[in-house]
């Protein structure tokens, strides 16, 4: 039996460089939920993630020939999505509201942070978290962000009044926090 | 309720985009007094977002999609720097290429170069350089035809090239000597027709310093709500989707409003003036000596740029937003911020003049900060325009306070006070004088044998001369805008303000009616 070596992201570059598009497909498919995950902690909501990391992959391929091959491709491009993020930040003040530009500070300072956790684990976690739930939180949360279920028709599904809804799925939200903060820091989980 | 059951039913609502203005006020304030909480609501934010993403489908299709479509328009099989140094030159015009085959037409029989040379000049007649891009600042992209080109300089600009910088500071220059100065995330295209060139600026903001014209063939520029003529000088211009705003630094232009074509104004050194969808505003001179400051919140990238061309600078103290104001855009006070200017100049006379739309009614808040003068120590206000639990305005000087009982109505209102040594002070509410010392108060100091400009009675109950000449104006250094004055029972401000002006002399009645009149 034989294996094939992943190859290395130089090896994918050098070929897009030769004009093979469809070789770019395999570097983003390779870091796509890292950097999602990574936006998330820097970005309003999921479109605006998606919108940003697209944005980021399709100026990283623009500039591919820019591109220093001494350094790894990952944080080239999550820098290149962060300066998105920042440009958009200054484009939307006038529309973010107020709780938002609270927000916008913390923000800021996950952009400036220079360590680079790597993100894909927080989706990995997340995902083990959302096992570890009981059976039926899981469904409120697969109708909710899998079937895009409005509360309003989750809360009459369930026979329960709308504010109960939002007030159980932001209490799922602090409880898959705490598990992913226990599972990326265990020494500090308590 | 409990506060922490509040403060999480409030994030639930937020996390669903279901939360009313006022519940985003709650969670502000929540905010304000626990930087903790913000955190929580940061990571409480991430999680709701990696739970989404988490159910999404992957990205790498749509990525390759728009990839794809890109490079149908060209070489599937160039390098991407390659294909767009070979798209810009497919799309540029070669006039050096022409130019060689013309000469070389010439060196063989004269007659066909001599007609070879007038159709190149013919060919480039048609589509000649409007000018080149001087330097760019961060990435500047231009559109042509549809296809977008990274911007360097060189970049030779042709008719309808629409231009959109990122950094401030990007320069064009015009082939007659003509320089436009960018900001950053400015909109700008430049056309040509038979009048001459017309430059369109969409968003964002320019600096122009214009070569001079031909008198028939003046260099236009057309904004969302006004277009001008000019023969040759500089000025700043601005535009956001609400107004637009000129500002005059050397020269003369003409102005014509796009939203009513009847109103034109011929604006020269020093004046400004706006345009919107209700026409033209007053054409103010920046040359007011005693102009300081001017802030119309309509730049949404600098809200609190002050365009009167002094140099006080306005900081935002806690957490102000954009909102619609009394004209285009305004900020909104939501009782957890204001603004604040340091290093006032020493003076001895005050007008400020704004617009507000406070938030009526029952209030449980004593005062309410509308504008605050702090001494050089910061102790304490000095001087302070306060809304009284929601209702009335009064002017505090030092512990003393002087009721207007003026009730401020509904909506936006038009609010200006004056102050100067050893003068009463005045308030105006929508042009009308407010507080005035009655002929009561005149009596009853007169009847206890004190004259007009005697110190007031111990108790404060009259704002006399005398108190006005033992404060003295020019000791104030800073000014706070409806914010944090360090006090219990004077909070921030709740409510919209608008058009804040502020001069170091007394603005006659006649010139604050004027600005009540006209907002712009």
């Amino acid at each position: 039996m034989t294996t094939t070596a992943e190859p290395t992201d130089q090896m994918i570059i050098n070929r897009v460089l030769k004009g093979d598009l469809n070789a770019y497909e395999q570097l983003v498919i390779r870091y796509e939920l890292q950097l999602q995950a990574s936006l998330a902690r820097l970005c309003r909501d999921t479109h605006e993630v998606q919108k940003v990391a697209h944005d980021a992959f399709v100026h990283a391929y623009q500039k591919l020939k820019t591109y220093n091959s001494e350094y790894p491709f990952y944080p080239w491009v999550r820098t290149i999505a962060v300066n998105l993020v920042r440009q958009d930040v200054r484009r939307r003040d006038r529309r973010q509201s107020i709780v938002d530009t609270y927000i916008t500070d913390i923000r800021e300072r996950y952009a400036a942070d220079v360590v680079m956790i790597k993100e894909s684990d927080r989706l990995h976690a997340l995902r083990d978290c959302i096992q570890g739930l009981p059976a039926e939180q899981q469904e409120m949360l697969t109708k909710r962000y899998q079937e895009q279920t409005p509360v309003t028709d989750l809360a009459e599904q369930i026979g329960r009044k709308t504010g109960a809804v939002k007030m159980q799925l932001h209490r799922l939200r602090g409880v898959l926090k705490q598990c992913i903060q226990g599972k990326m820091h265990p020494e500090g989980a308590s | 309720m409990d506060p922490q059951k509040e403060f999480n039913i409030l994030v639930a609502n937020w996390q669903e985009g279901e939360l009313s203005p006022d519940g985003e006020q709650r969670l502000a304030a929540f905010l304000d007094t626990n930087p903790e909480l913000t955190e929580e609501l940061a990571d409480l934010s991430e999680i709701h977002t990696l739970l989404d993403l988490h159910h999404r489908p992957h990205l790498h299709k749509r990525v390759m999609k728009t990839l794809k479509k890109s490079e149908d328009r060209t070489s599937a099989t160039r390098s991407p720097r390659t294909t767009a140094t070979r798209q810009f030159r497919q799309i540029q015009p070669a006039p050096k290429k022409r130019y060689k085959v013309v000469l070389a037409a010439a060196a063989t029989i004269a007659i066909i170069g001599t007609f070879a040379a007038i159709a190149l000049v013919s060919s480039q007649d048609a589509n000649p350089s409007l000018g080149s891009v001087v330097r760019v600042s961060e990435t500047m992209t231009a559109t042509r035809q549809g296809q977008q080109i990274d911007v360097q300089p060189g970049f030779q600009i042709q008719p309808n090239d629409q231009f959109m910088t990122q950094g401030s500071g990007s320069r064009l220059s015009l082939a007659d000597g003509t320089t436009l100065d960018l900001a950053g995330q400015t909109m700008f295209q430049l056309q040509r027709n038979e009048q001459g060139i017309v430059a369109q600026l969409a968003d964002g903001a320019l600096y122009a310093d214009v070569a001079k014209q031909p008198a028939d063939q003046p260099l236009r520029f057309n904004l969302p709500h006004m277009n001008i003529d000019v023969l040759g000088t500089k000025f700043h211009l601005s535009t956001s989707h609400y107004l637009d705003h000129l500002q005059m630094v050397e020269g003369k232009v003409r102005v014509q409003s796009v939203d009513a074509p009847q109103q034109q104004q011929i604006l020269v050194t020093g004046q400004v003036t706006h345009g919107d969808q209700q026409g033209l505003g007053t054409v103010v001179s920046t040359l007011d000596p005693g102009f300081q400051l001017w802030l119309p919140f309509n730049d949404d990238d600098v809200m609190l740029r002050n365009i009167s061309g002094k140099a006080l600078v306005p900081t935002i103290q806690g957490k102000i937003a954009i909102a619609p104001g009394k004209h285009g855009g305004g900020a909104q006070f939501n009782g957890i911020g204001g603004i604040r200017i340091d290093q006032l100049p020493q003076s001895t006379r005050w007008t400020i003049s704004c617009w507000l739309n406070l938030k009526r009614g029952e209030s449980a808040v004593k005062d309410e900060v509308i504008v605050a003068f702090l001494d050089s120590e910061h102790a304490f206000q000095t001087c302070a325009l306060t809304l009284h639990k929601g209702k009335e305005l009064k002017l505090n000087l030092m512990k003393h306070k002087l009721e207007s009982h003026a009730v401020v109505g509904d909506g936006w209102q038009h609010l200006a006070f004056t102050f100067e040594s050893g003068k009463q002070m005045e308030l105006f509410i929508n042009g009308q004088r407010a507080v005035e010392e009655d002929d009561d108060d005149k009596k009853k100091r007169r009847k206890r044998g004190k004259k007009d400009d005697d110190d007031v009675d111990d108790n404060g109950e009259t704002l006399g001369l005398a108190r006005i000449k033992t404060f003295d104006p020019a000791a104030m250094t800073s000014l706070v805008i409806g914010g944090h004055l360090g006090q219990q029972k004077v909070k921030p401000l709740r409510g919209g303000m608008d058009d804040l002006r502020i001069y170091t002399r007394i603005l006659s009645a006649k010139e604050i009616a004027r600005l009540a009149a006209d907002p712009k």
